[in-house]
């Protein structure tokens, strides 16, 4: 597997993103309107159907593996629009610029490095990979055939961010200032203004039953490990079993973070140690925990609080101030003071921009990595039960061998990345 | 069942380093088993390390029965089992285990062979993702062409033995075809063991074009030389387009694989073939790649000669990849300088320019700025940006002569972009000396970048440039608000006053707001700006403001615009209405919805009103009675719809009730059935769920009726709600909506009551009765007062209860809800000052001694309805008002008699008082509080009462571990178990309890025991025990609930579902020992018969010679209630 280190020292560069606004490099030459940029969309159900349908980009195909969500695609998308049951055979339609991969989380790292190598741009939902492993592989992939990946979360660059009631600019402009002091202590939690959604626990001791005629089991498991079918295992279901995704930690959890990397400065590493309180976990199905807490290695710490038990948290603490939900904070006029500051470098925001300027995404594959690894990191550890130490650099655990055959698990055939 | 953890506590340590049994661990193996998987899952890391230290303890045996209990899916649960045996994979899996990972990693081999169901024998095979030595790679192998078999087994040696996997796999594969083949393949790549490169090629070829691409793809991965000519041909025959094969794409990464094994010539070779061929735009990717990869491969001055050549091809998606390749790997600037330099063409020298900010390199800054007055504004700007991202504030001079020189777009988007990154408060004054004598275009930057910073001090500056014509005002004008604080009102006022444009009117208007809201005393601010615009008679023009700073005054005056004002001021204040989100905008919409001529008002008002009510912070109950409000000018069926969707959000039994009663119209229904089950169903992992009869009964309704994407799912959840719902009758309503039945009139009082004899009385309450129809009617599903006569009873008496109930008062009404025959919660129009209604409803008026006024002001206006949620536990009750708690667990005193508590029950009465008033929607629930008391029949036959319902009392031993919650005594898992014992010790009893068990639940009751000792033993242990759970499947008929533990098997399959009380007799004299279950006898033996040859588990028992002793529950960590605990000495 040495060759995986061939981009490795770009994987780990630490090179500030590019930083151009659209109407420089837009220039003469190659402005496109946006309705000449097409996108597929891989994966109608649930989030590709009701999110992603009408926004931005001429639609030109869609897939899905169940019948019943093709057909209602097909039938919202009207004419002109491909369908497909088999994503390989829409990657080979030339007329697509993005792929939007819409899937549940098993699926986004073989997607994205096989739409790569197809010459594709990409749109990936939330969690950007399933394992740290997968993660790296897509990095590879996307930067060695030259392309843009957005990951799709916006917090970093846009809109009100939860409990915050602002945006995350102000916020980093504090941070970046030094004011709060160093190092910081973030918590999220329902006091802070998140949702852990531990409702997204799966269900146990699930009885098989006959895979319906309309879906396509055997493909909407891809690399997954075979399981006998139920209902409540796929659709919106998926995000209570670790073979597909991770509870609420595991799906909003790089909403909640991503943010939180970019915040701290953090884009390039990751965190040293990973800590769990949380009850025994089933081998198949998600459960609840109590608190995550992630530590840097200059002493940052993100908590994670599952059961709000920090009645007084605040959102951001530092040894010389404090931000709280609503940003409120110890610090006085701290809005007028975010406003004083100078901006944080600027960002590219529209995925548009960034594929016909072709320069990176706000979020894109290297920082989406990083803060995807938050959240494997944190599912290695619940699962396992036990402290976890990390090597940022080598992006391995560190003397724990059981941790480290979650990194990168030999994938299903013929899957493979 | 016996005690586990303490003894296996001591024994673990043991165990470890010697063997496996103990001595005075006496318990059967199926005890053990079952006594571990009961605490699975561990709710913490300690708990689950102990558990774990519980499993490496067992003997082989032990373990073996943990794994029998893993069965094909679907035929039964075994999720403990296997929680617990992947837990020990995994805890196995971290360093300095390796010890004891031998003895599992043999008893799951010889798991897996022993199987048969496929899915069982995947499970096992998964253990050993986590370990595995040797004896799994011999083992595994024979997998490798099991179709059901080969993934988890592949997975399983890739990771243990890559070496020795690789092989394996390579020899394998000339047995298995088709997925199973490319399976292998697709593994080998993994192993990176190149030996085999060999092997796969010969699979080349295939007309599989997912077969054929694996090979490529694994040939490509372990970059053996000799695959060239191969891996070039496949690609050259797909013309170097994307495929199904990915030929092309293996090309690269085997060109890769070879620059890493150090075949450098080959690995540029095929890479520069590549660049020179695939010109095409669809082939840009692998054009990229092969630039990239020969960039890696080249040393860096040859690297960086091919990226700068990049720079000289037309396409622009390659160009940048060769950029952004150079400024992730930090390449050397100056051939990149001489490039720019170089090139004519301005889309190249933006792109190097902006390489140069990505490197922030110092050693490009002479260039950068020799591009700042580049004739193509392109260049210029990316310079500009640039030079910000390199030297950020040390910029800003250069940048500012930028802005001055350049003021116009889109130079100036730029300059503002780089301004505001460069400039902090220390250099503002920089921009604002700027600022005089700057062109027009400049000027606006410069405001635009000003009011960004947000420093009051610059509000001045902005102020006086508002005195300047054309962009420059506007700009002034509209960034203005960025700066503006309470101070500034004035001033802003004043400028307002003057304004005609439309714009600048909307400009100033967002500056009143923020110097309005940003002050610390906004009532203040509005009181100002009200007054000085009813001085200047003009009210109208502030008509936005006031609808966005909101408030009562300011929003009564706005609507206040709306009736009196011209077509255009009625129009503004009408959009100023529906456009805020402050509740006090919801009366006046109330009054458009209800009153305006026009319907698209109309609609609007309604819409508006719904979406305030629904994301408005009152409390839930308060919600509801707004959105009943506006129920009946919906107008459309739509409107409804919303309605009811609003409802859906509002989480109360009310609400619940109103959803109810669309249930039935075919055109709400299913959006009502949605709604319902919304508010029914428990919200995200909390315990808010609705429950009680009438609740079940609907929400079957309901679940037939909805619709909608993943109905389904949603439909699952609701049985597995009904389900656990419990046997209890909640909410019950105390009036039909259409006659008083259930209600009677007022006889006397009850201390008259009590005097008067039985025929009297009943003539007294006919009287009542009669007199009652005159003064009490039913209208539109409300019971009526008309102002005469007295009050109207319920004829049923409560005691302990939580009641609901919605009334509306008129204009100097009085009433008030009697509990128990008392007076009363009071009921008042609260500007009734000279009787001291300020303080509000709710509270118990007649109190003397404790608090009898309500702790806020919760009513809403006479004529609007408000709804009383009473609460009344013993003596004493706790008042919610509109969902405001008004009275917070106040002892209620007794009004007739002052002597004497409250009595224990009585009637719920609606009292009249002379003034119209109307109820609707009473509900009661009555409060099983009283769940420990005697009854009559039992106090006569001699019982006397063990536990109060409130404390400990009567009761001694491990007091910690139990507690009393909600009138039952709860034991809480703790470590160690812990036994409660009665005070006092029994002979011969017939003693009566109630319990509740939940999922895996295991205590015992102890009879004629010691405080000390094993009960068991040294006295007799009833089993108390959740006979359903699969953990206890196997154990000896002596184990199961009721048995006399070792010795007394018990009838099975009377015990209620988990979750329901259960009702227990025990009934002991001399040997004599029945034990009665929810009615049935499941024991009637003698002690001395039993035991007479040898006891069943042939155990000592001492404890068989006692004749009296203690009574207690046997913890064993778990979770379990009791109550209503009696007994009788015989």
């Amino acid at each position: 597997m040495e060759r995986r280190d061939f981009i490795r020292k770009s994987v780990l560069g630490t090179a500030a993103f590019t930083i151009v606004p659209r109407h420089v490099l837009g220039g003469p030459g190659f402005t496109a309107p946006s309705d000449q940029i097409t996108k597929a969309i891989i994966g109608v159900g649930g989030i590709g159907y009701n999110h992603h349908f009408g926004r931005e980009g001429r639609l030109v195909a869609v897939c899905d593996v169940d019948r019943l969500h093709l057909e209602r695609a097909v039938k919202r998308a009207g004419e002109g629009v491909k369908a497909y049951s088999d994503f390989r055979e829409l990657l080979l339609q030339k007329d697509i610029d993005i792929v939007h991969i819409a899937t549940p989380p098993h699926w986004h790292g073989t997607m994205s490095v096989m739409a790569a190598e197809a010459g594709k741009d990409i749109w990936c939902e939330k969690p950007m990979t399933r394992t740290i492993g997968e993660g790296k592989r897509v990095i590879e992939a996307v930067q060695r055939n030259g392309r843009m990946f957005r990951l799709n979360t916006w917090f970093r660059f846009r809109g009100g961010f939860y409990g915050l009631g602002t945006t995350v600019k102000p916020l980093k402009k504090i941070v970046d200032s030094g004011v709060l002091g160093w190092p910081l202590k973030v918590t999220v939690s329902g006091i802070t203004g998140y949702d852990w959604k531990f409702y997204w626990s799966g269900d146990t001791n699930l009885t098989p039953e006959p895979v319906p005629e309309h879906l396509d089991y055997n493909m909407w498991l891809g690399p997954a490990p075979v399981k006998p079918y139920n209902p409540l295992r796929v659709h919106s279901k998926f995000r209570g079993f670790w073979d597909y995704d991770g509870g609420g930690l595991g799906d909003m959890g790089q909403h909640y973070l991503d943010p939180v990397q970019y915040m701290l400065s953090k884009d390039d590493t990751s965190p040293i140690k990973v800590e769990v309180d949380a009850p025994e976990q089933h081998p198949d199905a998600v459960g609840s925990w109590r608190r995550i807490t992630y530590t840097y290695e200059d002493g940052c710490q993100i908590i994670l609080d599952g059961e709000n038990k920090d009645k007084d948290a605040a959102y951001i603490e530092g040894p010389k101030g404090k931000i709280y939900r609503g940003f409120r904070s110890t610090i006085p006029k701290i809005q007028q003071l975010a406003a004083s500051l100078p901006d944080p470098e600027p960002q590219i925001t529209s995925f548009h921009e960034s594929v016909r300027t072709r320069q990176k995404f706000a979020l894109n594959e290297m920082n989406g990595h990083r803060s995807c690894t938050m959240v494997n990191m944190g599912v290695a550890a619940l699962r396992l039960g036990r402290t976890l130490h990390f090597d940022p650099v080598k992006q391995e655990f560190i003397n724990d061998e059981g941790a480290n055959r979650l990194i990168f698990p030999e994938m299903r055939s013929p899957w493979s990345i | 069942m016996k005690h586990i953890r303490f003894s296996l506590f001591v024994l673990s340590a043991i165990l470890l380093l010697a063997k496996p049994i103990a001595a005075q661990d006496n318990r059967t193996l199926d005890t053990k088993v079952a006594d571990l998987l009961v605490q699975v899952p561990a709710s913490d890391q300690q708990k689950l390390n102990e558990q774990m230290q519980a499993m490496l303890s067992m003997e082989e045996a032990g373990l073996q029965m943990v794994l029998d209990l893993v069965i094909p899916a679907g035929t039964g649960d075994d999720t403990k089992a296997r929680v617990a045996i992947e837990s020990l994979s995994r805890y196995l899996s971290q360093p300095g285990m390796e010890m004891q990972q031998v003895r599992w990693e043999a008893m799951i081999l010889k798991e897996i062979e022993k199987r048969e169901d496929p899915f069982v024998k995947s499970f096992f095979i998964s253990q050993l993702y986590y370990f595995g030595s040797e004896a799994t790679v011999e083992s595994l192998s024979t997998y490798l062409c099991d179709p059901k078999l080969q993934d988890p087994s592949i997975r399983a040696l890739r990771d243990i033995d890559p070496e020795e996997a690789a092989n394996l796999f390579a020899d394998k594969l000339d047995q298995c075809e088709g997925r199973m083949q490319i399976a292998l393949i697709n593994a080998i790549a993994e192993t990176g063991n190149s030996s085999h490169a060999k092997a796969v090629a010969e699979l080349a070829g295939s007309s599989s074009p997912e077969l054929q691409g694996s090979v490529l793809a694994c040939l490509a991965e372990l970059g053996d030389p000799a695959s060239h000519s191969l891996l070039s041909k496949a690609a050259k025959e797909t013309g170097y387009m994307p495929e199904s094969t990915r030929a092309t794409g293996s090309l690269i990464v085997y060109a890769q694989s070879l620059s890493e094994q150090n075949n450098r010539d080959l690995s540029l070779r095929i890479c520069k073939g590549l660049i020179k061929k695939c010109t095409a735009p669809e082939q840009v990717h692998f054009r990229s790649a092969a630039l990239i990869t020969a960039a890696g491969t080249e040393s860096i001055e040859k690297s960086v000669s091919l990226l700068v050549d990049a720079m000289k091809e037309k396409n622009k998606v390659y160009r940048m990849t060769a950029i952004r390749y150079a400024a992730e790997n930090n390449t050397p600037i100056d051939p990149w300088i001489s490039a720019i330099n170089g090139t004519k063409n301005n889309d190249v020298k933006a792109e190097i320019l902006s390489l140069f900010g990505m490197l922030g390199s110092e050693e490009a800054l002479q260039v950068v700025n020799s591009y700042l007055n580049d004739p193509d504004p392109m260049v210029r700007q990316q310079s500009v940006l640039t030079l910000a991202l390199i030297r950020q504030s040390e910029a800003l001079p250069d940048i500012l002569k930028y802005t001055l020189d350049y003021p116009t777009e889109p130079d100036t988007r730029t300059a503002e972009a780089a301004l505001l990154q460069t400039v902090g408060l220390d250099q503002l004054a920089m921009l604002t000396t700027a600022l005089e004598g700057a062109p027009e275009g400049a000027k606006v930057v410069l405001i635009k970048v000003i009011a960004a910073k947000g420093d009051p001090s610059s509000f001045d500056i902005l102020f006086s440039q508002i005195e300047q014509t054309g962009a420059v005002r506007a700009a002034a004008m509209k960034n203005l608000y960025l700066v503006s604080e309470q101070r500034d009102l004035g001033d802003l006022m004043r400028l307002f006053d003057q304004l005609e444009d439309k714009d600048e009117i909307a400009a100033i208007e967002a500056a009143l707001v923020a110097s309005i809201n940003r002050g610390s005393h906004k009532e203040v601010s509005t009181q100002a700006l009200l007054l000085h615009a009813a001085r200047n008679y003009s009210v109208e023009k502030y008509i936005g403001v006031l609808a966005e700073i909101g408030g009562k005054e300011a929003l009564e005056a706005v609507y206040e615009s709306y009736g009196s004002g011209d077509e255009d001021t009625k129009k503004r204040a009408f959009s100023g209405l529906i456009k805020s989100n402050d509740i006090n905008a919801t009366p006046p919409l109330f009054q458009i919805c209800s009153r305006s001529d026009s319907d698209r008002e109309k609609e609007a008002a309604f819409k508006n009103y719904v979406r305030i009510v629904t994301s408005s912070a009152l409390p839930d109950d308060q919600k509801l009675l707004l959105l009943r409000k506006i129920e009946a000018y919906a107008g459309t069926p739509a409107n409804t719809a919303l309605l009811i969707r609003a409802m859906g959000s509002v989480k109360t039994f009310l609400s619940f009730v109103t959803l109810s009663s669309y249930l039935e119209q075919d055109e709400l229904k299913s959006q009502a059935a949605n709604a319902l089950v919304r508010v029914v169903l428990p919200s995200n992992g909390l315990d808010n769920g609705l429950k009680g009869k009438l609740v079940k009964e609907k929400l079957i309704i309901a679940r037939d009726i909805i619709s909608g994407p993943d109905t389904e799912y949603l439909k699952i959840d609701i049985q597995n709600y009904l389900d656990k719902m419990p046997e209890e009758t909640g909410f019950v309503s105390m009036f039909n909506g259409t006659d008083l039945s259930g209600w009677q009139g007022l006889a006397t009082d009850p201390v008259n009551k009590a005097k008067l004899s039985g025929k009297k009385l009943q003539k007294l309450q006919e009287e009542a009765n009669e007199k009652l129809k005159e003064n009490w009617s039913v209208r539109d599903k409300c019971i009526v007062f008309n102002g005469h006569g007295s009050n109207l009873c319920s004829i049923k008496e409560y005691g302990s209860f939580e009641m609901i109930v919605d009334w509306r008062i008129t204009k100097k009404g009085d009433s008030g809800i009697y509990l128990r025959g008392t007076p009363q919660v009071q009921i008042w129009d609260t500007t009734r000052v000279e009787v001291g209604a300020q303080v509000g409803s709710g509270g118990l008026y007649n109190n003397k001694e404790h608090e009898s006024i309500p702790l806020v002001v919760a009513d809403n206006p006479i004529g609007d309805w408000n709804t009383f949620r009473i609460t009344m536990i013993d003596e004493r009750v706790s008042v919610y008002l509109n969902g405001q708690l008004v009275v917070d667990n106040v002892v209620m005193e007794n009004y007739w008699d002052r002597s004497i508590p409250i009595y224990p029950t009585g009637s719920i009465e609606l009292q009249a008082h002379g003034t119209d008033l109307a109820f609707r929607d009473i509900y009661v629930r009555e409060l099983n509080v009283d769940a420990n008391s005697l009854s009559k029949e039992e106090e006569e036959e001699g019982f006397v009462r063990l536990f109060n319902g409130k404390d400990l009392s009567n009761w001694a031993g491990n007091e910690h571990s139990y507690s009393v919650e909600d009138g039952a005594i709860v034991i809480r898992p703790t470590k160690s178990g812990g036994n409660l014992y009665t005070e006092k010790e029994y002979a011969d009893f017939i003693f009566r309890f109630e319990f509740k068990l939940t999922p895996g639940a295991n205590n015992g009751l102890g009879v004629r025991t010691p405080m000390e000792g094993d009960a068991a033993y040294v006295g007799y242990e009833l089993q108390i025990l959740d006979n359903t759970a699969e953990v206890y499947a196997k154990l000896q008929p002596y184990q199961y609930h009721g048995s006399v533990y070792g010795i007394i098997p018990a009838r099975r399959g009377f015990l209620k579902p988990v979750g329901e009380w259960n009702s227990q007799e025990v009934y002991m004299k001399g040997d004599k020992i029945r034990i009665t279950l929810n009615g049935t006898v499941i024991v009637d033996g003698d002690l001395k018969e039993a035991s007479k040859n040898g006891t069943p588990d042939h155990k000592e028992h001492p404890g068989l010679s006692r004749t009296s002793g203690h009574i207690g529950f046997l913890g064993h960590g778990s979770l379990l209630w009791f109550r209503n605990i009696r007994i009788k000495e015989l």
